[in-house]
């Protein structure tokens, strides 16, 4: 394992503007690409939230439209648990977001060296 | 590791070093967020804190997120000596050269 490439998957349970853990955790995404890791975003519970074409700025919070763009750039995907989103009926999201079920969530975080959860 | 000295992850990570250590293991921690807290000097007599200083006598690697550091308002002068100040792309060689990641967030 040691000095292999890894397959980094971050969890996001936070919703998007009570703390700013979301946009902490695209800035630790991007860092994780610089090393040519496989980079994962699931978005689970109330972290689905964050799949909404959102404008924090204008709240006077982070701003993260950079932050996806880059992400998008490094080949980082974003994942959105499909009965997260049924439960909050959220109908439509980012383009940038791939809705998945539960079973492919779970086989994500199984597949993956290193899960790092954000709640 | 994110958890300022209030939160039990912080005393748990301190715990899981000593004892890694302890047996012959090469142990990094990275510290963000409030986590950097850990690593401040506190001279108060009812200081709060996990005890980290230790640690790096023991050889373990501490490091903190710069960014992190700077958005509190911290200077290097304020943090225990011989915690290095680094980036994420540091810690994403961090995650590629270490045999497991734990994260405590």
């Amino acid at each position: 394992m040691k000095g292999v490439l890894k397959n980094v998957v971050f969890i996001i349970w936070a919703t998007p503007f009570n703390t700013v853990l979301f946009p902490e955790a695209l800035r630790m995404a991007i860092g994780q690409t610089v090393s040519d890791n496989r980079v994962s975003l699931l978005l689970m519970g109330d972290g689905v939230w964050n799949a909404l074409n959102l404008v924090p700025h204008m709240i006077g919070r982070p701003d993260i439209h950079e932050s996806m763009e880059l992400l998008s750039a490094c080949g980082v995907r974003v994942f959105a648990d499909e009965r997260s989103l049924k439960e909050r009926e959220i109908g439509e999201h980012g383009s940038h977001v791939e809705k998945i079920g539960r079973t492919e969530a779970y086989h994500l975080i199984t597949d993956a060296d290193v899960v790092m959860n954000f709640r | 590791m994110h958890k300022s000295p209030e939160h039990q992850d912080a005393h748990t990570v301190k715990r899981l070093a000593e004892a890694f250590a302890d047996v012959g293991h090469e142990v990094s921690i990275f510290l963000m967020e409030d986590g950097v807290l850990n690593v401040v000097i506190n001279h108060s007599p009812r200081g709060l804190s996990a005890g980290y200083d230790p640690l790096l006598e023991r050889g373990v690697k501490i490091a903190l997120c710069t960014y992190t550091t700077e958005i509190r308002g911290l200077n290097r002068d304020q943090f225990l000596k011989g915690v290095e100040f680094q980036s994420q792309y540091d810690l994403s060689k961090l995650v590629n050269g270490c045999d497991r990641f734990l994260s405590f967030i």
